[in-house]
């Protein structure tokens, strides 16, 4: 089984079927319940994710059906939600500092660089800049 | 002339006769043996033996050895004397038999002997003109000679004679004793052991009935109404199996005993074995066409195989043989409403009602018919009638009730509903009822206690759960409501109408409640009402009636104002996602949801990058 560190984007572009990543994006989730993978992902991801749908469909069933979604993914064992806590904050600054992330990409790589995982985002800015492990 | 009556007995005990009133001879005999009777006359034993029948075997050694003791006694030729039951009319009969010289000549013993004969002769002959007092008096008279003769088989005879003739009398407790007398002295008399149970029987101690005919069948095998007897006492027990094989027993002794194929239909339709029973009332019917009982039964069985028409056809039958057979008028005019004849039906309670005006279940039936039809006052009059026929008829009343109801005379309604009540606290329905009438009141506490009581009588009553349903919705009480009809609804129990309706409204139920959850924005209430929607597609899917859900659905929507109808749209992209059990076909018909109110040229990646701005 192979762990990853997962971005926001993923998960959108699993939810998303004109995306360009989306049948990649959709293997991993099949992927999931193969236990193939177990994903590693920041709690500021299922929030990033709702309120990209939210704001973007303007359905509020919508982005509650996909919250719901990933809540099944953790209930179920699948993936393993990581709180923002202080350590986490610190560490989550350094990163931004060592490799001039934005704020929030920089809570996302520090759940891959604290568990040794592949980071796995679509985002080729934060691929570039981020130097930890990479997927 | 003592061994004879020893033999004659001996033979009578057999089954093979009762009494002997044939002719005796001298030297060679010619035996005729029927179901109850042997005639001796001069003739050879082999001619003897060819008339018997089978089975007779045991009878003929006895009667040769008989025909010995006849030649030593000399008994007189009474072939064609008085003893033969058409001659002797009275006791002056007898009298004159015996003072005939032949007779005169006879030792005093067998002189008395021959009086009694013809004293039993003389009983037989009144027991057929049914003057049994008489016949009783007669057995009374012959049984004094024989304890003066101190013939215990003569007396065990007589005795079961009168025992036969007291019940013959409706004196069954006073038979009964002569009839155990009767086995004291003698204990292998098939026919007082069956006389026995006859009496048992109509004193319904069935079981020791059936006791008595197994020991007349055991000591004669082929005493076919004994088992016939024993048939119907197993039948009036409940053990229909074991009647079925009582009647097999006398059908098999006697192929055309036509009461045993009739009643072996009727216990074969007790165990709801139709078309066997069918086929029994045929063979009765073809030993016997003008059996109007087996022309009636059979159109009973065939209506139970819902073959209306034929079985229309049998109680015509019937009728033409009795056209005085109020029932097979009333069970025609019951197939006929099946048939939806419902006129034709209501003029064959007329003639029902003709022939028997107290016919209170073609009154009522007629009620039911004419409410069909919607001539409700005539309904009215008809369940009042058989009100009048008998005031307990709850389900006249509970019917009147509904009939006034639908005149719109609630009050009266209700009042027949108490009535059907107060005859039968338990009658389910009559509660269901009441609360309906109740709920057009507006008494919906009142109504919602009436189904309650319903419920608790009969748990499976679905369309006391289905109203009481309806009541607490109007009350307020969605959740109750929808646990109510939700119940009604598994129980698979009503017309398909009926649960069509409690599917649409639980929908809209479910429904409305979804879109007061969307619109005050608690989408976790609104997904479980979309999760409920879902569950209760699947489970009408079961009974094919996923498409009132839909239907129901398209109709609440047709209702909606412009804002609702976002927000319908809102809950219908829940309850299509949630439909779905698989969660990676779920995940992609969520995707495609989102996809298509996604902003076109807007990639994921951007769309974060936005989020994070």
């Amino acid at each position: 089984m192979k762990e990853i560190a997962v971005d926001s984007n993923v998960l959108v572009s699993a939810l998303l079927e004109q995306e360009e990543h989306h049948h990649e994006a959709l293997k991993l989730i099949e992927g999931l319940r193969l236990k193939q993978y177990l994903f590693h992902i920041s709690t500021l991801v299922p929030v990033e994710v709702c309120g990209a749908i939210l704001r973007r469909t303007k359905s509020r069933a919508r982005a509650h059906l996909a919250a719901r979604e990933m809540e099944g993914l953790t209930d179920e064992g699948y993936a393993k939600l990581y709180p923002l806590d202080e350590e986490r904050m610190a560490k989550a600054e350094e990163i931004a500092l060592r490799d001039g992330l934005k704020g929030h990409d920089a809570v996302i790589a520090e759940v891959a660089e604290e568990l040794e995982v592949a980071l796995l985002t679509f985002d080729k800015e934060i691929l570039r800049r981020f130097r930890a492990k990479k997927q | 002339m003592e061994e004879l009556g020893r033999k004659a007995a001996e033979i009578a005990a057999k089954g093979i006769w009762t009494k002997i009133s044939g002719a005796l001879g001298i030297g060679e005999a010619e035996v005729e043996v029927s179901e109850k009777r042997i005639r001796v006359r001069a003739a050879s034993v082999g001619k003897a033996k060819e008339l018997l029948d089978y089975g007779a075997e045991t009878q003929l050694k006895l009667l040769s050895q008989t025909r010995e003791a006849l030649t030593k006694a000399k008994v007189v030729e009474l072939e064609d004397s008085q003893v033969r039951e058409k001659n002797i009319r009275s006791k002056e009969d007898c009298d004159a038999l015996v003072a005939k010289p032949d007779a005169k000549a006879l030792p005093e013993k067998e002189r008395l002997r021959l009086t009694a004969f013809a004293l039993t002769s003389l009983g037989d002959r009144e027991f057929h003109r049914k003057k049994f007092d008489i016949t009783e008096q007669a057995y009374r008279d012959a049984y004094k000679l024989a304890r003066k003769l101190d013939d215990k088989i003569l007396q065990a005879i007589c005795l079961n004679l009168i025992g036969a003739a007291l019940g013959m009398q409706g004196k069954d407790e006073l038979a009964l004793p002569y009839f155990e007398q009767a086995l004291r002295l003698k204990i292998d008399l098939a026919e007082t052991w069956y006389n026995k149970g006859v009496a048992l029987h109509e004193l319904n101690r069935f079981e020791e009935a059936v006791a008595c005919w197994d020991k007349a069948t055991e000591i004669n095998p082929d005493f076919a109404k004994a088992w016939y007897n024993k048939g119907s006492a197993l039948h009036k027990l409940n053990r229909f199996e074991e009647a079925v094989a009582c009647y097999d027993k006398a059908i098999e002794v006697n192929p055309d005993y036509a009461e045993a194929w009739y009643n072996k239909g009727v216990a074969l339709d007790e165990l709801n074995r139709f078309e066997e029973a069918v086929a029994c009332y045929d063979e009765a019917i073809e030993i016997n066409s003008d059996y109007a009982e087996a022309w009636y039964n059979k159109g009973v069985a065939l209506h139970e195989l819902n073959r209306f028409e034929e079985a229309v056809a049998c109680w015509d039958k019937a009728i033409e043989i009795n056209p005085d057979f109020a029932e097979a008028w009333y069970n025609k005019g019951v197939a006929l409403g099946e048939l939806n004849r419902l006129e034709d039906a209501v003029a064959c309670w007329d003639k029902a009602i003709e022939i028997n005006p107290d016919f209170a279940e073609a009154w009522y039936s007629k009620g039911v018919t004419l409410h069909e039809l919607n001539r409700l006052e005539e309904a009215v009059a008809c369940y009042d009638k058989a009100i009048e026929v008998n005031p307990d008829y709850v389900e006249a009343w509970c019917n009147k009730g509904g009939t006034l109801g639908e005149l719109n005379r609630l009050e009266d309604e209700v009042a027949c509903y108490d009535k059907a009540i107060e005859i039968n606290p338990n009658f389910a329905e009559v509660w269901c009822n009441k609360g309906a009438a109740l709920y057009e009141f507006n008494r919906l506490e009142d109504a919602v206690a009436c189904y309650d009581k319903a419920i608790e009588i009969d748990p499976g009553d679905a369309k006391a759960w289905h109203n009481k349903g309806f009541a607490l919705r109007k009350l307020g009480q969605v959740e109750d409501a929808k646990t109510n009809l939700k119940r009604g609804f598994s129980l698979r129990q009503e017309a398909p109408g009926e649960r069509i309706i409690a599917l649409e409204y639980l929908t809209q139920l479910i429904l409305q409640q979804g879109l007061e959850s969307i619109t005050s924005r608690n989408m976790k209430e609104a997904e479980n009402r979309a999760s409920e929607l879902a569950q209760l597609r699947k489970e009408a899917e079961k009974d094919d009636m996923a498409q009132v859900v839909n239907r129901a659905a398209l109709e609440f929507k047709e209702g909606l104002s412009k804002k609702e109808l976002k927000s319908f749209d809102e809950l219908d992209v829940m309850f299509t996602v949630l439909s779905i059990e698989d969660p990676l076909e779920r995940w992609k018909a969520l995707a495609r949801r989102i996809s298509e109110k996604w902003p076109k040229g807007l990639s994921a990646i951007e769309a974060i990058r936005k989020e994070r701005q």
